[in-house]
C-alpha cells in the first residue's frame, strides 16, 4: 500500500538528519547567545 | 492546454482527498523558538531588578524580536499545514510567515551579539549566518515551489484557475467561521455544504467549459453562503438564539439543496454534451461512408 504522505504534491519537510544539525545549530546560535546575554554582566 | 491541465488537476485532486484524510496538527514544531531564548527575558528582568536599564533595554528588545519570530515561524507552520488539508486552488501570500521568521531569528542573534554581548559586527554576522542556517535545516526557509494544478500558459485555464481559488477561498472561511459555531448540527451542515461546494469545484477543475454554467454557483451562492454564516458565527452567541438558529437552519437547508442541483446539473449537461458530440461523430462518419 502507498503512503499517502508520498502522494502529497508539497515537498516533505528536511530529512531528519538534517533537522537534528538544524536543532543543533539553534542551539548553538540562540540558546548560546542568550546565556551569554544572561551571564554576561 | 487546459484538458491537460484539467487532466493533472484530476490527479492533484486525487492526491488531495487523500492528503485531506490524513491530517497530522504540527503541535509541538516551532516551539523550541520560544524556549531557547528565555535566558535572555531571565537577563532582561534581572538587570531591571538590578537598575541596569540600558542591559535590560538590550535583553528585552531582543527577547521581544525572537518571540517574533517564534510567533511568525508557529503562524507559518500551521498555515502550510491547513494549505496541505484545504487548499488546492487558493494561493497562499507570496511572503511566507517562516521566511520572515527565520529572517527574524537571524536579526535577533545577530542584535543580541552586537548589542547585548557587546561584540563587533564580525561575529554578529556570524552567528546571525548560523542560527540563519540552523533555522533553514529545522523549519525550512525558502519557498516551496509553488502548486500549479492548471497549465497558466492559456488566458482561459488562468481564468478558471482564478475563478476557483476565488470560490475555494470562500468555502475555506465558511469552513473557518463553522468552527466558531456551537451547534454541533449547524456545524455538521455546514461541513456537508462545504464538501459539495468543493465536489463541485472539482467538477469544474475536470471540465473548464464548466465554469460559464456555474458562474451564479460562484458569483451568487457562495458569497451568501459565507455572509451569512460569517454573520451567524458572529452574532449567535448574543442575540435570540432560538429565531436566529432557525432562520439559519432553514437557509442551509435551502444552501444544501442548491447545491445538490448545481452538481446535478453540471453532471447532466456533461451527459448532453457527449451525447451531441457522439451524434456528431456518428453523422461525420456516415457523411464519410463508414457507417
Amino acid at each position: 500500500m502507498n503512503d499517502p504522505d508520498s502522494n502529497r504534491s508539497t515537498p516533505a519537510r528536511p530529512a531528519l538528519g538534517a533537522r537534528v544539525l538544524g536543532v543543533v545549530l539553534l542551539f548553538f546560535s540562540v540558546g548560546l547567545v542568550s546565556c551569554q546575554a544572561l551571564f554576561s554582566w | 492546454m487546459v484538458s491537460s491541465g484539467a487532466g493533472r488537476l484530476g490527479e492533484l485532486l486525487r492526491e488531495g482527498v487523500v492528503a485531506r484524510e490524513t491530517p497530522r496538527a504540527p503541535r509541538l514544531r516551532g516551539l523550541l523558538l520560544f524556549v531557547l531564548p528565555l535566558p535572555l527575558l531571565f537577563g532582561a528582568l534581572i538587570a531591571l531588578g538590578a537598575g541596569r536599564l540600558e542591559s535590560f533595554l538590550a535583553d528585552a528588545s531582543g527577547f521581544a524580536l525572537f518571540m517574533a519570530a517564534a510567533y511568525l515561524t508557529r503562524r507559518g507552520i500551521r498555515e502550510a499545514h491547513l494549505r496541505d488539508r484545504r487548499r488546492r486552488f487558493a494561493r497562499l501570500p507570496r511572503l511566507r510567515l517562516q521566511t520572515l521568521g527565520g529572517l527574524l531569528v537571524a536579526l535577533a542573534t545577530g542584535w543580541c551579539v552586537l548589542v547585548s554581548l557587546g561584540q563587533g559586527a564580525g561575529l554578529a554576522l556570524a552567528f546571525a549566518a548560523v542560527a540563519l542556517l540552523g533555522f533553514h535545516l529545522s523549519y525550512g526557509l525558502l519557498p516551496e515551489a509553488p502548486e500549479q494544478p492548471f497549465d497558466l500558459s492559456d488566458a482561459r485555464a488562468r481564468k478558471v484557475a482564478a475563478a476557483l481559488a476565488e470560490a475555494e477561498q470562500k468555502l475555506i472561511e465558511v469552513e473557518t467561521a463553522a468552527a466558531r459555531i456551537a451547534n454541533p448540527e449547524l456545524k455538521a451542515r455546514l461541513g456537508r455544504i462545504a464538501l459539495k461546494g468543493r465536489r463541485i469545484l472539482e467538477q469544474i477543475a475536470e471540465r473548464p467549459t464548466d465554469l460559464f454554467r456555474a458562474r451564479k454557483f460562484l458569483n451568487v451562492y457562495l458569497d451568501g453562503v459565507r455572509q451569512v454564516t460569517d454573520g451567524y458565527a458572529r452574532t449567535h452567541r448574543q442575540a435570540d438564539v432560538l429565531a436566529l438558529e432557525e432562520n439559519f437552519r432553514g437557509v442551509l437547508v435551502t444552501v444544501e439543496e442548491v447545491f445538490d442541483e448545481q452538481h446535478q446539473r453540471l453532471l447532466d449537461s456533461d451527459l448532453m454534451d457527449l451525447d451531441v458530440r457522439i451524434e456528431v461523430l456518428k453523422q461525420q462518419l456516415e457523411r464519410e461512408g463508414l457507417s
